[in-house]
């Protein structure tokens, strides 16, 4: 990555994605609250579908990690190229399944 | 490498299928879209006709669109890109591919025949009728597996590419938030909190279904047929995480003024000013992909409306930004304007990446040149023309009911007022099934034509 990228990187992490998190976190404390109003309990279950669902996500992320799939964060963009450019080569080879 | 054997890992015969599946659908839908526009003229052809009357045509064109054209198209993409992405085939093709294929097809077809029949369910892209759902959601769950096996056991091996995410989640998510839109509000959260479920449903069917699945084709196909990796996978990554963290949740938004507490609407309007910037975020990777590689949009017809598509994407999400305004909601709700904005993004976005998806696979599946590049200029342009014309006149048309409206003048002024518009949607719409006509014609005569074996004619 070279300079003008890490710093479009660090500049998306500080002003898109860190106040993005915070007014999401701003909303889920509003709809948990009204959750908790009279007759709106109802409210309550896309929180709980959500948590449900991010929770998923944050193993997900943890697992990622730990197989290191963050450590060269370029190379699979060139991996997948590389891989498709050998189908291609195999297909026009007569690799393919008819139809 | 994780290949198996010298064969090539993509069933074609599945990608065929699903592409087939995909433009019958289309076909379907617009023709539908069309009649219904005629009824704002006062001309539409089935009077009386319960079976066609125009409030179910609509459902049709809607449902149609969604389940039909666009899962059908994301599908055949997926068939493409997921054994090409992780070098292992998807989980079983012979049984579990075709079985999910009549499948999906049987699924379309019943909501088609229950919508028209009048036993669609009261929830606004959840019309599906209520004995088709267990079947829909047993559909996703299949896919699910189907897909995600093989991405898994690539994950395993290797980092995974921003598309792999993509897929990954949206097809975690769509099955979760089709049981919640579905059922909750209709059997279990009657009134303004059920109505607030509704709303999720409909952004979420959105946001974490049709757009996590079609950036992940996006991020596979536009750097393929570029042959250039993408301008910045860190990026892409930063833009996918916050995507699987802060959307969820977003269709409060639909129901600004509504008898929901005011903050949390207020809530809801912040989340999505700022989850906009993320949105950018993933535009400008995408453009400076593309940068000092112009020309290629001149040559492939398939990279032009993946990009026209991304453009219309960044639009419609300026778009939202500001119809989540409460002052702007004043103005447009239950207006044209809100057509316009839903025509942009699962027509001229989502459509448009299909229309792309399948322009670069036909002569791949067919392995034949396409029949004619003139024909296929045609249908772009008509169907591109039309759509963005569609999409101002709507929001003209959006603003006319609205301000009319505001003022307090008869109701019958905003109609009168409107009808030149509905006019023009009216030739927008034809101008655009003509395009698909072309379209058509120009891929059935590829596929009939002599078998002369494409030379990759559609790379950039």
């Amino acid at each position: 990555m070279n300079k003008r990228e890490k710093f479009l990187l660090y500049f998306v992490v500080l002003f898109v994605i860190i106040p993005g998190g915070i007014s999401f976190f701003i909303k889920i404390v509003s709809y948990f609250m009204v959750g908790l109003e009279e007759g709106m309990s109802g409210f309550a279950l896309p929180f709980i579908n959500y948590l449900f669902i991010a929770m998923g996500f944050v193993f997900l992320f943890v697992w990622a990690y730990l197989r290191g799939h963050f450590e060269d964060i370029e190379k699979p963009a060139h991996d997948m190229l590389e891989r498709n450019a050998m189908y291609d080569e195999i297909e026009e080879r007569g690799g393919k399944t008819q139809i | 490498m994780v290949t198996r054997g010298k064969k090539g890992v993509v069933s074609f015969s599945l990608v065929y299928a699903h592409l087939v599946s995909a433009l019958v659908f289309l076909g379907i839908v617009l023709l539908a879209g069309l009649l219904y526009s005629l009824q704002f003229l006062g001309k539409y052809p089935f009077p009386g006709v319960e079976f066609l009357s125009p409030g179910r045509v609509r459902m049709l064109h809607t449902n149609g669109a969604v389940y039909g054209f666009i899962t059908n198209g994301y599908v055949a993409g997926l068939y493409w890109a997921v054994p090409r992405l992780t070098g292992y085939k998807v989980l079983n093709e012979k049984y579990l591919g075709w079985f999910m294929f009549w499948a999906l097809q049987a699924a379309v077809l019943a909501t088609a025949v229950g919508l028209l029949g009048g036993y669609a369910q009261a929830i606004e892209w959840g019309e599906t009728p209520i004995f088709v759902d267990p079947f829909v959601l047993v559909y996703l769950l299949l896919a699910l597996f189907q897909f995600t096996v093989p991405i898994y056991q690539y994950g395993k091996e290797r980092p995974l590419y921003a598309s792999s995410w993509y897929i990954i989640s949206g097809l975690i998510w769509i099955p979760m938030v089709y049981i919640m839109g579905n059922y909750i509000p209709q059997f279990f959260i009657p009134g303004v909190a059920g109505a607030a479920i509704t709303g999720t449903w409909i952004h979420d069917a959105v946001g974490l279904y049709v757009t996590p699945l079609g950036w992940g084709l996006m991020y596979f196909f536009v750097p393929v047929i570029l042959k250039k990796p993408i301008w910045s996978h860190g990026l892409s990554l930063l833009g996918f995480w916050g995507l699987a963290f802060f959307y969820p949740m977003q269709g409060v938004h639909h129901y600004l003024w509504s008898p929901i507490p005011m903050y949390a609407q207020y809530a809801a309007v912040f989340s999505t000013l700022v989850l906009e910037l993320a949105v950018v975020t993933v535009i400008i990777n995408f453009f400076m992909t593309m940068r000092g590689n112009g020309d290629a949009l001149k040559k492939s017809v398939p990279l032009r409306w993946m990009m026209i598509g991304i453009v219309n994407y960044g639009i419609t999400c300026l778009q939202c930004s500001i119809q989540v305004l409460l002052t702007t909601q004043k103005a447009i709700h239950f207006t044209d304007w809100v057509v316009g904005h839903a025509h942009l993004i699962m027509f001229g976005t989502f459509g448009f990446w299909i229309l792309g998806i399948l322009s670069y696979l036909w002569p791949k599946v067919t392995g034949r040149r396409l029949y004619s590049s003139s024909l296929d200029e045609w249908a772009f342009w008509l169907i591109m023309i039309g759509m963005e014309t569609m999409w101002v006149d709507l929001l003209a048309g959006g603003l006319v009911q609205g301000f009319t409206w505001w003022g307090l003048n008869p109701w019958m002024d905003s109609v009168r007022f409107s009808a030149p518009l509905w006019f023009v949607r009216t030739v927008t719409g034809i101008m655009i099934f003509v395009g698909f006509i072309l379209y058509l014609y120009n891929f059935y005569m590829t596929a009939k034509k002599e078998n002369i074996p494409s030379a990759q004619p559609q790379e950039a």
